[in-house]
């Protein structure tokens, strides 16, 4: 065959290959509002960054007929490429083949480029797209589901992981997902269940929709499955875009730096209510504080009452956790406690530095919340912050009550620094329900019990309803006034080390999940 | 930052804080009845095994619910006499829909 004819072979067979599961296919995919596999890879890379690897992979099962099939790139995309000039790893499940089914040459291309991204240690994206395992293979799939759970994990906390859900995404299929770092989804196009609709009808006889099971608004608000939503694909990669731009490509990698820039609006020191009892959006003081006020929330939508996210401070990366007084009076519970957590290990496996705000009462009162777990849950946030090493500051801008006080990063759990507010307000419990409980005789004894009782709470009040108090025993390191805040948080992370637990020779702590 | 009427109050620790407070949290928990037994799974009822007026103990079998696959025995939580039975068998039931009523 002459050189000539083996490249015009070559591009036939590229072509074909790239046509994916054909132009009918492709158009559907097209109609459902969704972009082709190819498409989301070129747009999420930087542009001629992409180097694909096993484009020529063909599965090599027999059953049911599949030898007649051939299946372009058996359905899924792989290789590297580059974010803001960054190297990744990804793959890209391809819906217009054989529904992006899972076989074991799929799977093994994407194993590969996983191996690829955890010895490059670089981060890893997967873009989901698949009607699940591939049945015709059998037992081949469900090894292939689980070599690449085998690998989310043991690459959990060594490289950022960050899943794209664009399309279906059912049945074992959702623990891959479930397992990396952050969960993207795109509404009407985004769909995660474990068992879809049509199988609760049959078994269960319950009436549901795709979007209401498992859509878009459901994992970012009831479920906290996915950390970010999105109204179309391409807001998802600006988002993955700007999430990458906070992150370190690996774990022994310090976060891009860059460019200190201040507050577009710096914040005064009447940034909260004189009124303890009334509340403000706790993203205000945060985009008061961080450079270019720019800052990313994740699980914006769910568990409102912690805000967490990524922020920058004099140029460097800083995961903040803040209670918001806005929703619930930012109390704590269950979920709450949960979406900090998670993010808290994020930060600490990625060595970035913590930044917490404290507005918080306690806990939320209710059989609910007990039933749920409160306890159990509640110590993962105790747990989370104790364990991290990272450099933690914190700063107590009012209320900062009982357990909460102690779990939103105080001193005793190891924060680095801890500056308050002359506002804030570190005591066992609010003034209403202390001056109950300590003045309990007097007040009943008294001839004007609401009288006494309101005497008893100014009194309970003046006295610990300050910082002073934990100031003076050294629970607080710093008091500053609130506009002087950002100066202080800066310096404060400067002379803030990465801590040493000295225990270094246990295998891994037993968090309480 | 949404408008002041929106806000709820919520109180802990006896102090009542301005703030938004979802639908969800204003469910009231309600002791459970443990006269009353529901479905604890959507099924089908395959057959009814007592009738309303039998005296019960605590673990006998009152009726089959075919749910998930399985034949689901299921039994009296505490001794007593059948009130009232709610299903017939071939019947499909909702999750949590009363079966049978003990007194």
């Amino acid at each position: 065959m002459s050189i000539k004819r083996r490249l015009t072979e070559f591009g036939t067979r590229v072509q074909n290959l790239f046509k994916g599961g054909g132009d009918v296919a492709q158009e559907k995919q097209k109609k459902r509002g969704k972009l082709t596999a190819r498409e989301r890879v070129d747009e999420i890379l930087d542009t001629s960054s992409f180097l694909e690897t096993d484009l020529f992979v063909e599965h090599s099962s027999t059953d049911f007929g599949m030898d007649r099939k051939k299946l372009a790139g058996d359905g899924v995309i792989t290789g590297y490429g580059k974010i803001d000039n960054r190297p990744v790893a990804i793959f890209a499940q391809d819906f217009t083949v054989a529904g992006g089914s899972l076989g074991k040459a799929h799977a093994a291309k994407i194993v590969k480029v996983m191996d690829g991204a955890g010895t490059r240690k670089i981060p890893l994206i997967g873009i989901n797209d698949s009607g699940g395992a591939r049945i015709q293979e059998g037992v081949d799939s469900l090894y292939g589901y689980g070599e690449i759970f085998l690998r989310n994990t043991t690459f959990s906390g060594v490289i950022p992981q960050l899943s794209l859900i664009l399309g279906p995404c059912a049945g074992g299929a959702v623990y891959s997902p479930a397992l990396t770092d952050f969960v993207f989804v795109v509404e009407k196009i985004s769909n995660m269940f474990i068992t879809g609709p049509q199988v609760i009808k049959t078994v269960l006889g319950e009436d549901v929709s795709p979007e209401v099971l498992g859509g878009a608004k459901t994992h970012t608000s009831v479920t906290g499955n996915a950390h970010f939503y999105a109204e179309t694909e391409r807001e998802a990669f600006q988002q993955i875009k700007r999430l990458l731009s906070f992150l370190p490509a690996n774990c022994l990698e310090e976060p891009p730096v860059h460019e200190p820039a201040e507050p577009v609006k710096g914040i005064s020191d009447d940034i909260i209510p004189d009124n303890r009892r009334k509340a403000y959006d706790v993203t205000s003081v945060i985009k008061g504080i961080v450079d270019n006020s720019d800052f990313m929330q994740v699980h914006e939508n769910y568990a409102k009452n912690i805000v967490v996210g990524f922020a920058r401070l004099n140029g460097k990366t800083v995961g903040i956790v803040a209670n918001q007084p806005r929703y619930l009076a930012g109390v704590l519970d269950v979920n709450a406690s949960d979406k900090a957590a998670r993010f808290i290990r994020f930060c600490d496996a990625f060595g970035i530095s913590l930044l917490t705000f404290v507005d918080t009462p306690g806990y939320l009162p209710g059989v609910d919340q007990e039933h749920a777990g409160v306890i159990r849950h509640g110590a993962k946030l105790l747990y989370s912050y104790s364990e991290a090493t990272v450099p933690k500051v914190t700063v107590i801008m009012r209320k900062a009550y009982g357990g909460a006080y102690i779990a939103m990063c105080s001193r005793h759990l190891g924060a680095s620094s801890v500056i308050a507010w002359p506002t804030a307000e570190i005591a066992v419990m609010g003034a209403e329900g202390a001056a109950s409980i300590v003045f309990r005789k007097e007040i009943a004894a008294s001839d004007d019990p609401e009288a006494t009782r309101q005497e008893k709470i100014q009194e309970y009040e003046d006295k610990f309803a300050n910082p002073y108090v934990a100031a003076s025993k050294g629970y607080v390191d710093v008091l500053t006034e609130p506009r002087k805040t950002r100066e202080i948080v800066i310096k404060a992370f400067e002379y803030a080390g990465r801590q040493d637990h000295g225990n270094s020779f246990r295998r891994h702590g037993n968090i309480p999940l | 930052m949404q408008n002041e009427n929106e806000l709820g109050k919520l109180n802990i620790d006896e102090t009542i804080y301005e703030t938004e407070v979802p639908d969800s949290f204003n469910r009231r928990w309600t002791p459970p009845d443990i006269r009353l037994v529901n479905a604890f799974i959507p099924g089908t009822v395959v057959e009814v095994k007592t009738t309303a007026g039998t005296v019960v103990k605590a673990g006998d079998v009152l009726l089959i619910l075919d749910a998930m696959k399985m034949y689901n025995e299921i039994t009296a939580p505490v001794s007593g006499t059948v009130d009232v039975v709610a299903v017939s068998a071939g019947e499909r039931v909702e999750k949590n829909q009363l079966l049978v009523r003990l007194k």
